[in-house]
């Protein structure tokens, strides 16, 4: 029972990073991001090529990976999104769409289909928490990357002007224009980190499990349950929100059998739909007519 | 006389490429001048400000022909962060502050220009022209009064060190003692500052104090333009806009 | 131009067409209908029959996305309940074709409101979500079902046969999804033109105005979402009858962005633009390979474009819905409208309006 819960907690350290993805985009860019699953296997696939096929030494691996994956979201965000600046939400949504299809493609072309290993910088021992309670060390650096992303997201939007300006143009980009704040910039931003998070996520899971695009995809869409949950804005919110989804389909492959994992998330969403679509912590969005 | 600081030129700002809300307007304003514009609800005086101050790219404003000039550089339809760099800053009518971010934060999400030690100065200089900012800074900008949002807002602004302040409709929704308030501290500012204003204004007898010179706008047009004095003691503008009361 | 505006042109212009112009466009289209099993080959016969089981999938779309202005990710899900429908129903149970049929148009629409009724109530938006949600559930559940029943090569269906008529040609099935096609269009098209038609482009534009008009967001919405449900299923059935396969890994996400590409290629509200989008999409494959077969064989690059042609594929459809939505969100029935406008100088003056 201890050995489930802890598996179900290093799940949800991992849930919390998508679905930190998925809420700042939403928050910050305005965006619902369905390309979310394609970007968090395109930052594990480059993390692999720089560790795994180039065999880089990490510290280059690490940065590289970093600076590929902050110009892939400025470049998404000069490319596309600006351009559909003014464009309905409608129209944003489904051009994340057309980018999870034109990802994949790229993806699958240049890395194949099938399932890899990647090289460890450390051996993947199992580490022994108590008598019979073990996890795996992938697993812990999974929650300690949670907690870091988590600590450093609160403290850099309470704290950094740059945070503090991120928050007002979330709030009213119009405002944030005529106060002299680079809006463009800011969505930048919200990309880089975005991806950023989105590729921790995906390199962590990688690593607990193989890498391939078709789990880090799946895994990445899932990633909206915790998010859902918490109410799709609140960055708060997606703590309890991946605790919960971890807990799902932790319990939900232990009741029903492995295929339970590919749809755990996806009956909580529907759940939530039925009962709290604004979420644990969202704002009421029930349209006023 | 010198040349104007803000020259505008045949202006005509539509929405979504269909109604012109702003009709071919002729504007100056000169530095150091305090300009008021009245009209009614739906006359086009927001619309100008806007259309002088900038549309984002996801709006559906657009400034369809004209020209904007600042000290004599072309700005015309450059969006609204270019124009503050051009040091033309508007305190919109609505939402003139971040309700989620606290007093503080409203101040520091301004892009402050200048050294460190010239950008605390001028901050101490804003604070203490708006003394209730000082007590209020961990407050949430939204749970403010609408005078003191008011004030924000123009706090906000002048960290931008504008040479063009536009406000847009200081007193709307605003107590009388609350318009006092708003209206002395521009007055202040005008006098201690020199600030250039171009303000939007329906209370015209809290304007009346500051104002140098005065148009009136119908329909997206100005339909009576020249000396506050005279433009305010037009027979038209007592009729319609000071009532009986004057 | 605003919704309003939209309305008094809807109404004021259709009187002032000419007769010629008003017949043109169905005439060319039934041109089209009667010539195409003339000229063409039975393997260029059954491709066209693939774009028109499409096509009533993309008109279906149309509805949701083009008139309403919702986002569906769940169009594979609903081809596969269609499809898995005529499975059961024709294969296991052994029901005649046209009963599936119908019986796979209520399914559908049943799914439509049980998946829109409860994210219809919040912002549009969560429709996305909601439909995500179906379209991982379904295939997750229809899997199970394959699995436990037929295994993973999946489930082979019987000739659909109506009264007695085997369609077990291509010339046949190309005779029955070309009616069913044009009448699905025509009713689309109505449609459009309904008071239901003008109320969803109403919310689709300014959604304060039609609430104000006292449209009921949430219930329009549904309608839409249900309506179009219902025929993707419906289509679903027609792909698995014409196959006459039904397998799982046939019905992916992608295949699900495949048809909002074609609705957005085709251009967004446009019935016609839907059914080009749709041969688009589904002929672009067979040009690619047609055109790769042009270069020089002994090229490397030859080589690589036609072993990784599904990547390519979509690659192109991802890239060029983005690209349709940035340059011409009205797609190709848009930029017919201009071409035309160009070219016939007495359209010049209803395009401008």
């Amino acid at each position: 029972m201890l050995s489930l819960l802890v598996g179900a907690l290093v799940l949800s350290a991992i849930y919390a990073l998508v679905g930190f993805a998925w809420v700042l985009l939403r928050r910050t860019n305005g965006i619902l991001n369905l390309a979310t699953g394609a970007q968090l296997a395109l930052g594990a696939f480059i993390f692999n090529q720089y560790a795994t096929s180039w065999g880089l030494p990490w510290p280059v691996v690490v940065l590289g990976t970093l600076a590929t994956v902050v110009a892939l979201g400025a470049v998404t965000h000069w490319l596309i999104f600006r351009k559909l600046a003014g464009q309905p939400e409608f129209a944003l949504v489904v051009a994340t769409l057309g980018l999870a299809s034109a990802l994949k493609g790229l993806s699958s072309l240049t890395w194949g289909t099938e399932a890899r290993v990647m090289r460890e910088p450390v051996e993947g021992r199992v580490v022994e928490l108590l008598d019979g309670v073990s996890t795996t060390l992938y697993g812990i650096f999974g929650l300690v990357a949670a907690l870091v992303v988590f600590a450093a997201a609160h403290a850099f939007f309470r704290y950094s002007t740059t945070g503090i300006r991120m928050r007002a143009a979330a709030e009213n980009s119009v405002l944030a224009s005529q106060g002299g704040i680079a809006v463009d910039w800011v969505y930048v931003l919200g990309w880089a980190i975005a991806l950023t998070a989105a590729a921790i996520a995906g390199i962590m899971y990688a690593y607990q499990t193989t890498l391939s695009f078709h789990g880090v995809d799946a895994l990445g869409l899932r990633g909206i349950a915790p998010a859902l949950v918490g109410g799709l804005t609140s960055i708060k919110g997606v703590i309890p929100g991946a605790l919960i989804i971890g807990l799902a389909e932790t319990f939900g492959v232990k009741l029903f059998g492995g295929s339970a994992q590919d749809v755990a998330a996806w009956v909580v969403i529907l759940v939530v739909l039925l009962i709290r679509p604004q979420g644990l912590f969202g704002e009421k969005q029930v349209e006023r007519v | 006389m010198n040349e104007p600081l803000l020259q505008v030129r045949g202006l005509t700002v539509s929405y979504g490429g269909g109604s012109v809300a702003v009709d071919q307007v002729d504007l100056d304003v000169h530095d150091g001048e305090v300009c008021l514009v009245l009209g009614a609800n739906g006359a086009g005086k927001t619309s100008l400000l806007r259309g002088i101050g900038g549309f984002a790219a996801s709006e559906r404003g657009r400034v369809r022909s004209g020209k904007v000039l600042i000290g004599g550089a072309d700005v015309t339809g450059r969006p609204p962060r270019t124009m503050v760099g051009h040091g033309v800053v508007l305190v919109p009518e609505e939402n003139k502050v971040f309700r989620t971010l606290t007093v503080g934060e409203n101040l520091r999400a301004a892009p402050m220009t200048g050294d460190r030690g010239s950008r605390r100065e001028l901050l101490d200089e804003v604070v203490s022209l708006f003394p209730f900012i000082r007590e209020r800074m961990d407050l949430p900008a939204g749970q403010l009064s609408g005078g003191e949002r008011q004030l924000l807002g123009i706090a906000r602004a002048l960290l931008l060190k504008p040479r063009l302040l536009m406000v847009d409709e200081a007193s709307l929704g605003l107590s009388p003692i609350a318009v006092r308030k708003v209206f002395d501290s521009l007055h202040s500012l005008v006098a201690a500052k020199g600030m250039t204003l171009l303000i939007v204004e329906q209370n015209v007898r809290a304007a009346r104090a500051i104002a140098d010179r005065a148009h009136v706008m119908v329909s997206g047009t100005f339909a009576l333009s020249g000396p506050a004095r005279e433009v305010l003691e037009s027979e038209q503008v007592r009729r319609t806009y000071l009532g009986l009361e004057v | 131009m605003t919704a309003t505006e939209q309305l008094v042109k809807g109404t004021r212009e259709r009187p002032a067409q000419a007769p010629l112009r008003r017949f043109a466009g169905p005439g060319a289209v039934a041109l089209l209908v009667c010539v195409l099993p003339l000229v063409l080959q039975d393997y260029q016969l059954s491709l066209v029959n693939s774009a028109l089981i499409a096509a009533l999938g993309a008109l279906a779309l149309t509805v949701v996305m083009g008139f309403v202005g919702l986002v569906t990710a769940g169009n594979a899900a609903l081809l596969a309940l269609g499809a898995y429908g005529a499975a059961m129903g024709g294969a296991e149970m052994g029901l005649p074709f046209p009963v599936v049929v119908v019986g796979t148009v209520l399914a559908g629409g049943l799914v439509g409101l049980l998946a829109g009724l409860p994210a219809l109530r919040v912002t549009g938006i969560y429709l996305a979500i909601a439909t995500l949600a179906l379209h991982f559930i379904v295939v997750f559940a229809f899997n199970e079902y394959q699995t436990q029943a037929v295994g993973s090569a999946g489930f082979f269906l019987p000739i659909a046969t109506i009264g007695g008529l085997a369609i077990d040609t291509t010339f046949k099935w190309y005779v029955l999804l070309a009616i069913v096609v044009l009448f699905t269009w025509w009713m689309v098209q109505n449609l459009k033109r309904s008071k239901y038609g003008r109320a969803w482009m109403l919310i689709r534009d300014t959604p304060l105005a039609a609430a104000s008009q006292g449209i009921s967001l949430s219930t329009y919405k549904l309608s839409a979402f249900i309506i179009s449900s219902a025929l993707i299923s419906m289509s679903g059935a027609f792909l698995a009858y014409s196959q006459q396969t039904v397998y799982i890994e046939s019905f992916t996400l992608e295949l699900a962005i495949q048809y909002i590409a074609m609705v957005i290629i085709g251009g967004m509200g446009s019935a016609g633009g839907a059914i080009a989008g749709a041969a688009f999409v589904i002929l672009l494959p067979t040009i690619l390979s047609r055109l790769i077969a042009l270069l020089p064989p002994d090229m490397y690059a030859a080589g690589f474009l036609q072993q990784n042609l599904g990547d390519f594929q979509l690659i192109m459809y991802g890239t060029l819905v983005v690209v349709f939505l940035i340059w011409r969100p009205d797609g190709i029935a848009g930029l017919a409208r201009a071409l035309s406008t160009m070219f016939l100088p007495g359209r010049r003056e209803s395009a401008k309006r």
